[in-house]
């Protein structure tokens, strides 16, 4: 066997051995295999405002929290923003975080022009989706004041679904 | 239940056959035994018999709706149309598996039939290697994934096909796609096949030249017809999201393209033996690592399969087909390996090993991308990338590939002197009249000025070369109908990349809630939103938005299936000018009569699917009536003798 070969076999085999390695540790972890965050503490996540705050969804601990997937892209977000927004206003009590996944940035800031969320949206800057299991979007996920995942809904919200999810977490 | 029973019978004699198929093809093609090599490809066919079997009697379970079977309850319910519960055959992660092993017994059977006429050893390790994979997946679906489990108690009805595959699309999109992901294990035979057996020459691309033809076709119609259903269904105004399952598709057609080409090199010149072996094996592991990934739910995507048992036994089959593979390739390639002179770097073989090593970097980019979030979350901080990174790092290869479209097909053989120069001038000259049209309009997107004019380049390569032989000798374009059918596709692909830079950086679009009467205008294409309604339909309920658009009426509309949890569906509206797609997604309703809606205008859609078709038609023309050229040596018929 030359150097050569040797070399490439060498590189085949590391490279292989990645690949094989991250696939199982995927196996491991599938996001859409691993949904059931319900009834444990949310993982971290944090996303990036148009102006450039910071939300860290774990430091709202002591207040519930209404945690929305959704993309620019997404129709039936555009659907939903309108009774996110007025439960947003009605209910002080709970902080209301928009999580903006698999988008580009021009993207976002063309949505925030044309529908600018009445509550911290954006980028997801710590952490990822899969954490939760989003499959599809929009995803909803309500969180008690403790920080656990009481409930989660996939699809746009109506008003009534969304205020049942929000006694779950409040009362 | 009598179905349940016996498509179960019917998967494990498939298996048994399968199996049986396996060992005796190896033995026999060690041992050179003509009669055994014979008893092995009939055991195949028969396992392949079996197959088709459990498909017939999964389809009348269906047809019948025999909600004793539990795939039968989870895929369809009886407000389902008929042609839907039809193609609920593949619409499930157990049923899409005995579709694609049912493709997989059909065109392996039809490869094995004469393939005795490449060498008595080619053709049984073919087999074998054949019987191996048709047998894995016959165990997953006997064993693991069965489409024949039946349920204890039979329900009154089923839950029903996800609302977004009850569509047109899903009658063509899926199985399009499955069978071009089956047909990559025919090559992949063969090539393992001839390295087995030390063949260094060209007979066994001669054999399954068809079979990749067909696998690289049913690819791009599947890719191209899952691109028009994203876009006419899911109401975000695009057709490709670089989601992990559009990657894993897009990856193995790439490499069948690359083989496409090197191969003539070898058939041709009798180069690039190991490389053609490398790309073959290649795209089989890339449908086997994207069939994984689909299957086993480690990425998250838009398309998503329920969740079952067969992710461990797909991450053993890619271990297996990649240590096989890479063993075979580490330890057969020398025998085949033949010393040539280095091919000059201007030729048509040099271009062919450019545009072979660009794609491979294609490749590297989409591979990179999609196992990205399981190498970095296997490091500790799992990272996604977005459309942003595709386009960046794979952009400019596709620009040197597309420049290279427009110089390829006129570059000869060996050896490029003064008169490619000379045929270059009209690809030239059409790239200055668009980029110096293209300035003029103002434009000013650098991808947008390199796009457009190779894109016009390449188009005018193919009409000079058409343009040349229909002016002197117009029958040369029927006897080498090969080479103009392949010049037909180049030009369907620069029409679709044309589409695709239009509808990409042309896009324009507007957000407007309307009240009866008012209207909208979008890049000077004006709506008028006249009024709503709503219709009871067999299994939703429809709210239909009406809006003019000239002389034309649009309606889009949101579905609510009450039968599954109310989940609603978007019903896009799109109308075509001969510039550009005017496409509606009706967002959300008020109380007041007044509609929420997103109005994209997208120029030159309808040219990604018409350079489809064109690529489609190329293929078939190029190959109508072709007949294969076999060795004379190799035509000759094994004769068979009966052991005494």
């Amino acid at each position: 066997m030359t150097r050569k070969s040797a070399l490439v076999g060498a590189v085949a085999v590391v490279l292989g051995a990645v690949l094989m390695l991250s696939l199982a540790w995927g196996l491991q972890h599938a996001a859409l295999a691993n949904p059931p965050v319900l009834g444990r503490t949310a993982p971290r996540l944090a996303i990036q405002t148009a102006g450039g705050d910071q939300v860290r969804v774990w430091e709202l601990q002591g207040k519930p929290v209404v945690l929305n997937f959704w993309a620019s892209w997404c129709g039936p977000c555009i659907e939903e923003g309108g009774v996110l927004a007025d439960a947003s206003g009605a209910r002080p009590d709970v902080a209301f975080v928009g999580a903006d996944n698999q988008d580009t940035s021009s993207g976002f800031e063309a949505f925030e022009q044309r529908h600018p969320h009445s509550y911290p949206a954006g980028p997801i800057v710590t952490g990822s989706y899969q954490a939760f299991g989003v499959g599809g979007l929009p995803a909803t996920f309500f969180i008690n004041a403790q920080g656990i995942v009481v409930a989660s809904f996939t699809g746009p919200l109506d008003a009534s679904t969304l205020n049942h999810y929000l006694g779950l977490i409040t009362s | 239940m009598i179905l349940g029973y016996l498509g179960a019978g019917a998967l494990l004699a498939g298996l048994v056959m399968g199996g049986f198929s396996a060992l005796l093809s190896f033995w026999a093609g060690w041992r050179e035994a003509d009669v055994f090599i014979q008893v092995g490809r009939r055991a195949f066919y028969a396992a392949a018999a079996m197959t088709g079997i459990a498909a017939v009697l999964l389809e009348v379970a269906l047809l019948t709706h025999d909600f004793s079977l539990a795939y039968v309850v989870e895929h369809t319910d009886l407000s389902t149309p008929t042609p839907l519960v039809a193609a609920g055959f593949y619409g499930g992660q157990e049923g899409s598996l005995l579709y694609w092993t049912l493709i997989l017994g059909a065109l392996g059977s039809a490869s094995l039939v004469a393939s005795a006429r490449i060498g008595a050893r080619v053709a049984a390790y073919a087999a074998g290697i054949l019987a191996l994979i048709l047998s894995f997946f016959l165990f997953v679906l006997a064993v693991v994934a069965s489409p024949f489990d039946l349920l204890s108690i039979t329900p009154a009805d089923g839950l029903g096909l996800n609302p977004v595959l009850r569509d047109g699309g899903m009658l063509i999109h899926p199985p399009v796609v499955l069978a071009g992901f089956a047909s990559f294990a025919i090559p992949f035979a063969f090539a393992c096949a001839a390295l087995l057996a030390g063949r260094a020459d060209a007979a066994w691309i001669r054999h399954t030249r068809r079979f990749a033809l067909l696998a690289w076709s049913l690819q791009s119609a599947g890719l191209l017809l899952g691109m028009w259903w994203a876009y006419h269904v899911l109401g975000w105004g695009g057709y490709w999201s670089w989601d992990p399952v559009e990657n894993v598709a897009l990856m193995p057609w790439l490499a069948t393209t690359a083989y496409l080409h090197s191969s003539q090199v070898q058939e041709k010149r009798g180069r690039l033996r190991n490389w053609n072996f490398g790309l073959v094996i290649l795209a089989f592991l890339l449908v086997v690592f994207g069939t994984f990934i689909v299957r086993s739910g480690v990425v998250p995507s838009v398309h998503t399969f329920a969740i079952s048992a067969i992710g461990p036994w797909f991450f053993a089959f890619l271990f297996a087909c990649l240590v096989f593979s890479a063993a075979l390739l580490a330890f057969r390639a020398g025998t085949v390996r033949v010393h040539v002179e280095p091919a000059p770097a201007v030729s048509r073989e040099g271009g062919f090993v450019l545009q072979n090593l660009l794609l491979i970097g294609v490749i590297a980019v989409v591979f990179w991308g999609t196992i990205l979030p399981l190498v970095s979350g296997m490091l500790g901080a799992e990272r996604v990338v977005g459309a942003a990174y595709y386009e960046r790092a794979a952009g400019p290869i596709f620009v040197v590939i597309l420049a290279l479209m427009a110089v390829g097909p006129v570059l000869p053989w060996r050896h490029a002197g003064a008169p490619v120069l000379r045929a270059l001038r009209w690809p030239a000259a059409a790239a200055i009249v668009v980029l110096a049209g293209l300035l003029v309009a103002g434009v000013r997107s650098v991808p947008a000025l390199l796009a457009f004019p190779l894109s016009a380049a390449g188009a005018a390569t193919i009409f000079s070369e058409y343009g040349r032989v229909l002016l002197k000798k117009p029958w040369i374009i029927l006897r080498k109908r090969r080479r103009y059918g392949a010049y037909l596709a180049h030009l369907g692909l620069v029409v679709v990349v044309a589409g695709v830079a239009a509808s990409h950086f042309g896009q324009q679009e507007k957000d407007v809630t309307l009240q009866p009467g008012q209207t909208v205008t979008v890049a000077g294409y004006t709506l008028t939103y006249t009024g709503s309604d709503q219709h009871q339909l067999q299994d939703h309920t429809d709210f239909v938005a009406v809006m003019r658009f000239g002389d034309r009426t649009l309606e889009p509309s949101r579905a609510t299936y009450a039968g599954l949890g109310g989940q609603a569906l978007t019903h896009v509206a799109i109308t075509t000018t001969p510039t550009a797609d005017v496409y509606v997604v009706l967002a959300a309703t008020g109380t007041d009569g007044s509609a929420s809606f997103r109005v994209f205008v997208n120029p030159l859609v309808t040219w990604i699917w018409a350079g489809g078709a064109v690529i489609i038609l190329g293929v078939v023309l190029g190959n109508v009536g072709e007949r294969s050229a076999v060795p004379e040596l190799a035509r000759r018929r094994v004769p068979v003798t009966l052991p005494a």
